[in-house]
C-alpha cells in the first residue's frame, strides 16, 4: 500500500496520467463491492467507472489519516446508495391501474443474474439500504469493525450491535423463506380465468 | 482493499450469495481515464464560479424554500387530467406502513431465471394465497429487454408502436434502452383463447406433477407496458422512462422527503419533484420530472444523476426539447 500513497501524492500534485495505477488497483475490489450493492453486473460496470471518476475529482481532498480503501469504499457507497434510492423511488413509488383491473403493476424488479440465493435476495430485500451497506462490507469484503468506522464513521461498539441486529434479521428471514413450500395442496382444479 | 478474515461467523450468508470468483473480472481502466482527461479540461476553479452570485443565489434559495413549502402542502393532491376532464395521474402520499411482501416476490427469482429478455410468461402458482373472495387465474410477469444499439432499440419501438424515444437528449448521447412486455387487458384475456389454452396447459401439468407449485410458459405478447432509454454524457446520467397507460391512469405515491410542484412547458403540464428535505431525510437531495402525454397516454419520468446532475432549469429545457420532439 506504500506504492499507492506515493501514488496518491503524486496524483495530487497534478501527475494525472498516474492515475491509472489506483484505477487498475482498484477497479476490481469497486466492481466486487458495486455488484453486491447494486445486485446487477451491467450497473455495477457502470458504477464502478461513476466512483473512479469521483476519486480522482475528489483526491486532492484525501487525506492519509484514513486508508485510501476506506476513503474509496466512502465514495462507492454513497455513489451505490444514491442509485439504490433512486431505483426504489423509480420501482416502488409508481402504481399503474389499467382499466379492467385494480391490480398494481409497477416496473417489475430485475433479476436477470442473479448474485443470490432467493432466500438472502428477500432478506436483503427487507434491509434498509444503509444495513445492507455494512452487511456487504462486513460479510462480503470482510472489513473489520475498525475498517468499517474508518469508512462510515461510526463507532466499533455501534456497528457491532447493527451488525448483530441486521445478522438477526437476516436469517431469520432467509430461514422462512426457505421453509416455504412448493408442494403444495391440490387447490388447482378448481382454477377459473 | 484488502481482506481481513473475519472466520466463519457469516459463512451461511456467504453461502447464499454467488462466490467471489463467480464475478466477472472487468477492464475500464482506459475508459476511466478517458473521462480523467475529459473532465480535468473542462474543470473551472469553483471560487470565481460562483463569485458575485452569492447574493442572487441566496435570495433564489429563499424564493425557492417559499415554494417548496407551499408546494409540499398540496404535493399530495396534484392531479393531471386529460381533455375530458379524467385524472389520468394522481399525487398520493407514500403509505408509511405498506405491510409485508407480496407474496408474489418469493417466486419471482423462478419466473425471471426461466424467462429470456423481452419474453412475456405467463404463470399459475398453485400454492399462493389469496386475497378473501379471489379467484385463481393465470398470471404474467415479464422480462426487460436491454437493447445498446440505437437502431435496434429504435427497430423495436416502430414495430411496437410506442413512442420514439431519441437517439440524442439534450447533448447526451444513448446508451442503451430498455422494453416490458405488457400483460393483456382483461378483455384480451376473455376473448383470445390462447390465454385459455395456456392455462389449461398448465393445469394439466400441474395435475401430473405434484412435485411443484410453480407452472410457467414465455407466451406472444405485442404492447409494450413501458420503454425506458439511459443517456450519458462522460460520467453524467439522465434516463427517460415512459410508462404506456393503455387508458389507465396512475397513483404516484410521494415519498416523505419529495416536494412536488406542477409547472407548464411547451403548453404541456410537468410535475417537478424535489427530494431535498434535511429535517425529513439530511442525507439525500435529488429531482426529477414527469409528465402525462395525452396523444400517447403515457406518463413519462426523467431523472438526472451521475457525476454532474442538470439543474432545475437544465431539467425543464430538456423536457421542452423532449416534447418539441414529440413526447
Amino acid at each position: 500500500m506504500r506504492q499507492v500513497e506515493a501514488v496518491i501524492i503524486r496524483v495530487q500534485q497534478g501527475e494525472q496520467e498516474s492515475f491509472a495505477f489506483i484505477v487498475d488497483a482498484f477497479q476490481q475490489p469497486v466492481y466486487r463491492y458495486c455488484c453486491r450493492m447494486l445486485g446487477n453486473r451491467q450497473d455495477a460496470e457502470d458504477a464502478v467507472q461513476d466512483v473512479l471518476v469521483k476519486a480522482y475529482q475528489s483526491i486532492r481532498g484525501y487525506k492519509p489519516t484514513v486508508s485510501f480503501s476506506a476513503w474509496l469504499y466512502r465514495i462507492a457507497g454513497n455513489h451505490c446508495l444514491n442509485l439504490l434510492r433512486r431505483r426504489r423511488m423509480q420501482g416502488h413509488f409508481l402504481r399503474v391501474f389499467r382499466p379492467d383491473t385494480a391490480a398494481a403493476a409497477g416496473p417489475e424488479q430485475t433479476l436477470e443474474e442473479r448474485l443470490y440465493s432467493p432466500a438472502l435476495e428477500a432478506a436483503l430485500g427487507r434491509l434498509s439500504l444503509e444495513e445492507r451497506n455494512l452487511l456487504v462490507l462486513r460479510v462480503f469484503e470482510e472489513q473489520t469493525f475498525l475498517e468499517i468506522s474508518a469508512i462510515l464513521n461510526i463507532t466499533p461498539n455501534a456497528l457491532h450491535k447493527r451488525m448483530e441486529r441486521i445478522k438477526r434479521k437476516v436469517r431469520e428471514t432467509m430461514q422462512a423463506e426457505e421453509g416455504i413450500s412448493w408442494n403444495g395442496q391440490e387447490s388447482a382444479m378448481s382454477t377459473k380465468i | 482493499m484488502e481482506r481481513a478474515g473475519i472466520g466463519n461467523e457469516y459463512q451461511d450468508i456467504r453461502d447464499a450469495a454467488v462466490r467471489e470468483e463467480q464475478l466477472s473480472v472487468i477492464e475500464v481502466t482506459d475508459r476511466v481515464m478517458a473521462r480523467v482527461r475529459g473532465t480535468e479540461q473542462k474543470r473551472s476553479p469553483r471560487g470565481i464560479r460562483f463569485a458575485g452570485k452569492t447574493a442572487a443565489f441566496t435570495g433564489m434559495l429563499v424564493m425557492l424554500l417559499l415554494i417548496t413549502v407551499t408546494a409540499y402542502a398540496a404535493s399530495e393532491y396534484i392531479q393531471i387530467r386529460n381533455k375530458a376532464g379524467e385524472v389520468k395521474v394522481q399525487h398520493r402520499a407514500e403509505n408509511p406502513n405498506p405491510g409485508a411482501a407480496a407474496p408474489y416476490y418469493e417466486y419471482l427469482w423462478k419466473l425471471m431465471d426461466f424467462a429470456k429478455p423481452g419474453e412475456l410468461i405467463a404463470y399459475f402458482n398453485r400454492g399462493e394465497k389469496l386475497p378473501e373472495g379471489a379467484e385463481p387465474a393465470l398470471q404474467f410477469t415479464s422480462k426487460e429487454l436491454r437493447l445498446t444499439d440505437y437502431p435496434a432499440f429504435l427497430g423495436e419501438m416502430n414495430k411496437l408502436k410506442t413512442p420514439v424515444l431519441p437517439k440524442e437528449a439534450g447533448g447526451y448521447e444513448f446508451k442503451y434502452g430498455t422494453i416490458h412486455p405488457g400483460s393483456p387487458l382483461a378483455a384480451e384475456r376473455d376473448g383470445n383463447p390462447l390465454y385459455r389454452q395456456t392455462l389449461d396447459e398448465l393445469l394439466a401439468e400441474a395435475k401430473q406433477d405434484t412435485g411443484r407449485n410453480l407452472f410457467m410458459k414465455a407466451i406472444p405478447w405485442t404492447e409494450a407496458a413501458s420503454i425506458g432509454g439511459k443517456y450519458t454524457r462522460e460520467g453524467a446520467v439522465i434516463e427517460i422512462g415512459a410508462t404506456l397507460l393503455h387508458g389507465g391512469n396512475v397513483q404516484v405515491m410521494l415519498r416523505p422527503e419529495v416536494a412536488a410542484e406542477k409547472l407548464e412547458v411547451e403548453g404541456r403540464e410537468i410535475v417537478y419533484n424535489h427530494a431535498n428535505k434535511p429535517e425529513v431525510r439530511p442525507d439525500i437531495s435529488y429531482h426529477y420530472l414527469n409528465w402525462y402525454s395525452e396523444q400517447q397516454d403515457a406518463y413519462y419520468i426523467v431523472t438526472t444523476y451521475g457525476d454532474r446532475k442538470l439543474t432545475k432549469e437544465q431539467l425543464l429545457d430538456l423536457a421542452g426539447e423532449l416534447i418539441r420532439g414529440g413526447l
